[in-house]
């Protein structure tokens, strides 16, 4: 098998925690998206008998179609990971991420008699345990039972494929999600030892928007969480400066004033005189330890905690500044210059518009964090806000597969390399 | 800043948390400091709020509970709100005998001492509309009984129909990624297969790669991993 096949047939698989991406190297800029869960088939229901499925497990596109009442759906559909990690002993969702993997894999083999298995390259997050890793080379084994799917295959952190991405060799990546947040520096090669990782996300500012829903009157509607997140995305803003902004917001109501319609349903959101919560939401996400969420804390919103799964301690106060910095303090005095003169912010959570009229007092997430860092004594930041975040970590697994050689082996002490399965 | 939330908000977040919501607010009532109504879409409840400083007058206490036993003939239940630090003041078996709800509050949350009874009116509500069902024709019973198999059957036939597009979907699906990867893996395979080394033939290519892997220093660096 040469390197020209190889490169032919990397295949990128991207296993986030409510994303599963995946596709070959020849898909093109944007690879294929599923939510990473699956659904345990109830083999008497109408749905399998009609579409004649002998399965166990249900997963991508079709799933929805499988579904049935409420009470089925929360014990049968399986979302399995946390915090991007997989319980060890979590017997369904391994089987739902064996699944995905077969299915991601299946879709794009071609029925060429030279194919001879794709060479993988799955990414997971960087505070992923080695059992992680053991569990997913094994699945890429047995996937090999019927016909050859996997012909090697390699697992890397996905802020390293970020960065990959992103073309940056020297940098500290961002990433965060909807569950937690990941920094790791990055130079050639990820410093694990550096890794700090956060408990919260885009979930948490949910909660935030969440509970001044009900401050307004919108009781009834700060339940539905689908609800919070795109009134979340639609309302929320990241203050330059927090009193600064809810000092502007209370002279000049007019200019922060939002309404929203929802679509498709008759309601309508007015914040009225309390628009300047608005900015409440982003500074949340940045800097929770604010004295102005005390009150929200002390009326019974959860406050982010540290919790520990598997080796690593998730962090639930500490503001984004300071986890960069503890992150790059880490790492050799000679590097942390170049650290931080190029920072990547990753994912879902860095998503904050500066809109028109309000660029003074509203801004985006690398100016942002520049300032934070500032006032930390941090100077000469460079932060960048990753383009199209959804598809970076596949894009950088499709780079590296592409260009590390197929005879480099895996190593277990470097957690690079092919494992090869031919 | 955001306003510290009021007795009413303490008392109103306990019911909302339970799955109701808020229909009024109001503060200028006779028999109380203020009251809530709230409502799940079934019933309706209303709560009368005693603060701290109207518990130290017993005419304000005894005023409150009478206006709130009048309640029960307009609300399904009723419910009676005062400081934790003033449980003692209302005696729980008389409240309980005569249904009334109680809550008691601090600046920390509220929490349900007694639960409120569902008064007679609802239950003679309820009464009615069972006793209307009974009334209802046997005919009526049979021709929503067709009905329900007339829509079963267009359902079946839906499902059949559905699943004939899905099975023909998947195989359009099939075909048309069959037809690109014959087409593209034989253009990408030349095109990706190039030695990294060969700069010139790469550069020639290089407009056709995905964006990502165009002068990607990640390659000349990662390619060296032995």
């Amino acid at each position: 098998m040469s390197e020209d096949y190889k490169r032919s047939h990397v295949f990128g698989i991207d296993y986030g925690t409510s994303d599963f991406k995946y596709g070959p190297i020849t898909i093109g800029e944007v690879p294929e998206v599923v939510e990473n869960r699956g659904y345990f088939i109830e083999k008497t229901s109408i749905m399998s008998r009609v579409m004649g499925v002998n399965r166990d497990i249900v997963v991508g596109r079709d799933l929805p179609l499988f579904l049935e009442s409420r009470e089925d759906v929360a014990e049968r559909l399986v979302y399995p990971m946390r915090n991007g990690i997989v319980e060890k002993n979590d017997l369904k969702a391994w089987q739902v991420i064996k699944e995905l993997t077969k299915y991601a894999l299946e879709n794009y083999t071609p029925s060429d008699p030279d194919f001879r298995g794709f060479y993988v390259v799955a990414s997971l997050a960087v505070v992923a345990p080695r059992y992680m890793y053991e569990q997913l080379f094994d699945i890429f084994g047995e996937l090999n039972s019927d016909r050859i799917l996997v012909r090697g295959a390699t697992i890397i952190p996905q802020p390293l494929a970020v960065a990959i991405a992103h073309k940056i060799p020297t940098c500290v990546v961002v990433e965060s999600g909807h569950g937690n947040t990941q920094v790791c520096p990055i130079s050639m090669y990820p410093i694990r030892n550096a890794v700090v990782a956060l408990n919260r996300g885009g979930s948490a500012a949910s909660v935030l928007t969440s509970e001044i829903l009900k401050d307004l009157g919108y009781g009834d509607l700060a339940k539905e969480e689908k609800l919070v997140r795109r009134v979340k995305e639609r309302i929320g803003l990241l203050p330059r400066r927090l009193e600064e902004a809810v000092d502007f917001a209370r002279k000049n109501p007019d200019k922060v004033k939002r309404e929203i319609k929802i679509e498709g349903t008759r309601i309508k959101i007015d914040l009225g005189d309390e628009s300047w919560t608005r900015f409440l939401i982003g500074e949340y996400t940045f800097n929770p330890g604010h004295e102005i969420f005390q009150s929200y804390f002390k009326r019974g919103m959860p406050r982010p905690s540290d919790v520990k799964i598997g080796d690593t301690y998730f962090y639930g106060m500490t503001d984004m500044a300071e986890a960069v910095i503890q992150a790059v303090e880490k790492c050799s005095i000679e590097l942390q210059p170049h650290l931080y003169s190029k920072i990547i912010l990753s994912g879902g959570n860095f998503n904050w518009d500066s809109p028109k009229g309000l660029e003074e007092i509203a801004v985006t997430s690398d100016t942002k964090i520049k300032i934070m860092l500032k006032e930390k004594g941090i100077e000469n930041v460079q932060a960048i806000v990753a383009r199209e975040p959804t598809y970076s970590v596949w894009r950088g697994c499709i780079v590296y597969g592409y260009a590390v050689p197929y005879d480099f082996k895996w190593r277990w002490e470097r957690m690079e390399g092919w494992l090869n399965y031919a | 800043m955001p306003r510290r939330p009021t007795i009413e908000d303490i008392v109103s977040s306990l019911l909302i948390d339970e799955g109701f919501y808020e229909i009024s607010r109001n503060n200028e009532i006779i028999g109380a400091d203020s009251q809530i109504i709230l409502s799940d879409g079934r019933i309706e409840i209303a709560v009368n709020i005693l603060s701290e400083d109207s518990c130290s007058s017993r005419s304000i206490i005894h005023e409150t509970l009478i206006e709130t036993l009048k309640l029960r003939s307009r609300y399904d239940s009723v419910i009676l709100a005062v400081p934790r630090k003033y449980l003692k003041i209302v005696d729980q078996d008389v409240l309980a005998k005569y249904g009334v709800g109680l809550i008691i509050y601090d600046v920390m949350g509220a929490e349900e001492v007694l639960p409120p009874r569902l008064s007679n009116n609802r239950k003679e509500k309820i009464q009615n509309i069972q006793d209307n069902l009974r009334d209802v024709h046997i005919n009526e019973i049979t021709l929503l009984q067709s009905e329900i198999s007339r829509i079963t059957k267009i359902l079946e036939e839906l499902e059949a129909r559905l699943d004939r597009l899905e099975r023909e979907q998947r195989i359009l699906t099939d075909r048309i990624s069959e037809l690109e990867r014959r087409k593209s893996p034989t253009i990408g395979a030349e095109r990706l297969a190039q030695p990294i080394s060969s700069k010139v033939e790469e550069r020639e290519n290089k407009d056709s790669l995905p964006s990502y892997l165009r002068d990607n220093p990640w390659i000349d660096i990662l390619s060296k991993r032995a």
